[in-house]
């Protein structure tokens, strides 16, 4: 997000402003080290993972992580790189004060401002992504938000949500299997005329993404957040 | 190694299935229609979860006491009078059954579907020793004249339009050419019920053996098992060693786990108990019952704590349905008797890491199969487990991934490093040369680095602010 998305990144800083938090952007946090994890490599994850441990053990405040798939790894899968016990022990006292951007502010925050409103309508594919869904389980508290903000509609793709065929290097190992599954959810999008896609995860967008700039379809993408006030 | 196995061409045999139109209308039809009908058939309970734990319980019990179990199964067997044989592998297992039908001159076997014959190629072994083999299973059939492996565990001939079979029929059997499915599965009845009559001995899998009561259970739709077991004099049933359930009294949450997360279905048209063989008094029935208990490395996974789970498994093909890599990949690209994401699992540990290394990281992980399980294999779990002895291995993975990965450690763990990249980031997407990165960008839009990384803008900013 960094790198690529930095304007998401913004809006995320901007609504949390809004809402009267008093953001720190912790610079030497780099990376929750999931590419390396989910492609086998845990020692090189832990390397990565290892400072962001530690840094994140010196804070007492809620740690706010913008996408599922990064949120989960963090929350969820830090055990799994075997962890050495002081390091676990660190890890176990603060792994609930991570959430991912919508979780914050749905159920810590509680809804705070008023949503944003759209003056002409607007069709958007929401795509569940995985992580968000099937692990964090957060997806229903963020639909409940959007669903709240006038003139903006949200579609579903009919396929039991599936994946978007991102997966780390999976997009670059199998390419052609990952972009038979990103075609699908965008030749939806395009069948529903639908204004674009909108995710939990910028990973999954970011893969939509350029798939759909290959293809030159007229969508837009935006990471979930970015609805609330985007005009 | 089996010249029949090859789950290292996974991807350019999943490239061939992507190209093939007939078969990616096939699967994508009904592996929708599989999910939906599962989807709809779990809402009968309110409880799934809960009886998702006592399956993956009961199961579990069965992992953790195997050994007595499989003792006490073969005590009830024999006092059932139901002969018991131990297979070690693959070999075994097929010398075993050619000398119990060598010894009685069986010639002419039924087969119902079994996918663990597929694991020990019976097929091919039988008929190398001029043995004459039907498949009973319409599925099962179809592949059989098509002379190639099932591409699903529950549905072998899923990959296959009516037409193709129409065609099939018509060249291979010299039957008029109709597309009607009621008029070919008459057909395909007409023939294979001559077999059933004048079969010397019938061979089948085992869904679940009752260690309790040495009752052996086998579920299906046709009645072609009912046939299978019943008809001929001799019967074999090929038993996996994990397939023992403690008691019998556990089959029904099994049985309507299984039927539901298979097909959907609220319970299978047929269950079949074979407990005994016929008695002096009974008009029908095989003659005599043999099981073979086949280990082929299930014992070895069993050893391996962070694996053995995966012996959970009740063969019901949800996570297959589920698998948006099988449902484009199709299941002969996993090159083994087993596909999907329980194929991508169990295959690496049945035939060996180096010999089925790409299965592992065939999927997303996007965890849809762990969900779906009844019994809750960890499967997403299992390929990251897979992922990292693959990883560890030095020839299994290519070196440019393992160098890689390595410049990115250092990259994202100290800030220097960090600035770097960002900086190298910068000039790739000035100069175009992110379009060089060609698995992503032959079918993508190269990436392109903001002008101002949020780091940057952020530093700025507050440097404004002070």
């Amino acid at each position: 997000m960094d790198q690529f998305f930095p304007d998401s990144v913004w809006k995320a800083v901007q609504l949390l402003k809004q809402a009267n938090c008093d953001v720190v952007f912790e610079e030497k946090a780099l990376c929750c080290g999931q590419p390396a994890f989910n492609s086998g490599y845990r020692k090189d994850a832990y390397e990565v993972a290892k400072p962001l441990i530690d840094l994140l053990t010196m804070t007492n405040e809620p740690i706010v992580v913008l996408s599922g798939s990064c949120c989960s790894m963090i929350k969820i899968h830090y055990h799994e790189l075997h962890l050495p016990p002081e390091l676990e022990q660190q890890w176990v006292k603060w792994k609930n004060r991570v959430f991912e951007f919508c979780d914050f502010w749905v159920n810590v925050l509680q809804n705070p401002t008023l949503p944003n409103s759209f003056k002409s309508p607007l069709r958007v594919l929401f795509h569940r992504s995985c992580h968000a869904l099937r692990e964090l389980k957060i997806v229903s508290a963020a639909e409940t938000l959007l669903q709240q903000i006038p003139n903006l509609e949200l579609v579903y793709t009919n396929d039991f949500d599936a994946c978007c065929g991102f997966g780390g290097t999976f997009a670059v190992k199998f390419p052609e299997i990952s972009i038979s599954m990103a075609d699908s959810k965008l030749d939806y999008a395009m069948q529903h005329k639908v204004d674009g896609i909108a995710s939990l995860d910028m990973s999954c967008l970011m893969h939509l993404q350029a798939r759909s700039q290959k293809r030159f379809l007229p969508l837009k993408f935006w990471y979930a957040p970015e609805l609330l006030i985007y005009q | 190694m089996n010249a029949n196995f090859y789950p290292n061409r996974f991807s350019k045999v999943a490239k061939e299935a992507l190209d093939n139109a007939d078969l990616q209308n096939a699967l994508t039809k009904a592996m929708h229609h599989s999910q939906m009908v599962r989807n709809q058939a779990v809402q009968d309970f309110s409880d799934w979860e809960e009886m998702r734990n006592a399956a993956y319980r009961i199961r579990k019990y069965t992992l953790d006491h195997l050994d007595e179990l499989l003792l006490q199964f073969e005590e009830n067997c024999v006092r059932n009078g139901v002969q018991v044989h131990y297979a070690w592998d693959a070999q075994s297992a097929c010398q075993t059954i050619h000398l119990i039908l060598s010894s009685k001159s069986a010639k002419r076997i039924v087969k119902s579907k079994s996918m663990t014959t597929e694991e020990i190629h019976l097929n091919h072994f039988l008929e190398s020793n001029g043995y004459e083999v039907v498949e009973t299973d319409l599925g099962e059939y179809i592949v059989q004249l098509r002379n190639e492996p099932p591409s699903h565990i529950t549905g072998p001939a899923i990959h296959l339009n009516r037409k193709q079979i129409a065609d099939l029929f018509h060249q291979k059997l010299q039957l008029p050419y109709t597309e009607d499915p009621e008029e070919l599965t008459k057909q395909a009845r007409t023939i294979l019920r001559q077999r059933f009559l004048t079969a010397d001995a019938g061979i089948s899998g085992v869904n679940f053996a009752c260690a309790d009561s040495g009752k052996i259970v086998i579920i299906e739709n046709e009645g072609n098992v009912r046939l299978t077991t019943s008809l001929p004099n001799i019967h074999i049933a090929l038993c996996g060693i994990e397939k023992i359930l403690a008691k019998e009294q556990y089959l029904p949450l099994f049985l309507r786990m299984l039927a539901r997360s298979a097909t959907g279905q609220r319970i299978n048209v047929y269950t079949n108990f074979l407990s005994r063989p016929r008695q002096p008094n009974e008009l029908d029935g095989p003659k005599e019952i043999h099981v073979i208990l086949l280990d082929n490395n299930r014992s070895k996974m069993l050893k391996d704590i962070e694996l053995r789970e995966s012996l959970l498994c009740i063969r019901c093909g949800a996570c297959l349905n589920v698998c948006p890599i099988y449902r484009r990949a199709g299941g002969h690209a996993y090159g083994y008797s087993y596909m999907g994401p329980i194929g991508a699992v169990i295959t690496p540990q049945l035939i060996g890491l180096q010999n089925a290394h790409l299965l592992p990281y065939a999927s997303t992980l996007c965890t849809a199969c762990g969900d779906v399980c009844p019994v809750k294999v960890p499967l997403p779990q299992q390929l990251l487990t897979l992922r990292q002895r693959i990883a560890e291995q030095a020839s299994l993975r290519p070196w440019l991934e393992k160098v890689g990965f390595k410049i990115w450690k250092w990259m994202f763990s100290n800030n220097a490093f960090y600035v770097l990249l960002t900086y190298l980031l910068g000039f790739a997407s000035k100069f175009g040369m992110m379009k060089l990165f060609k698995p992503w960008s032959t079918y993508r839009a190269p990436l392109r680095r903001a002008p101002l990384t949020f780091r940057q803008q952020w530093k700025k900013r507050t440097y404004h602010e002070r």
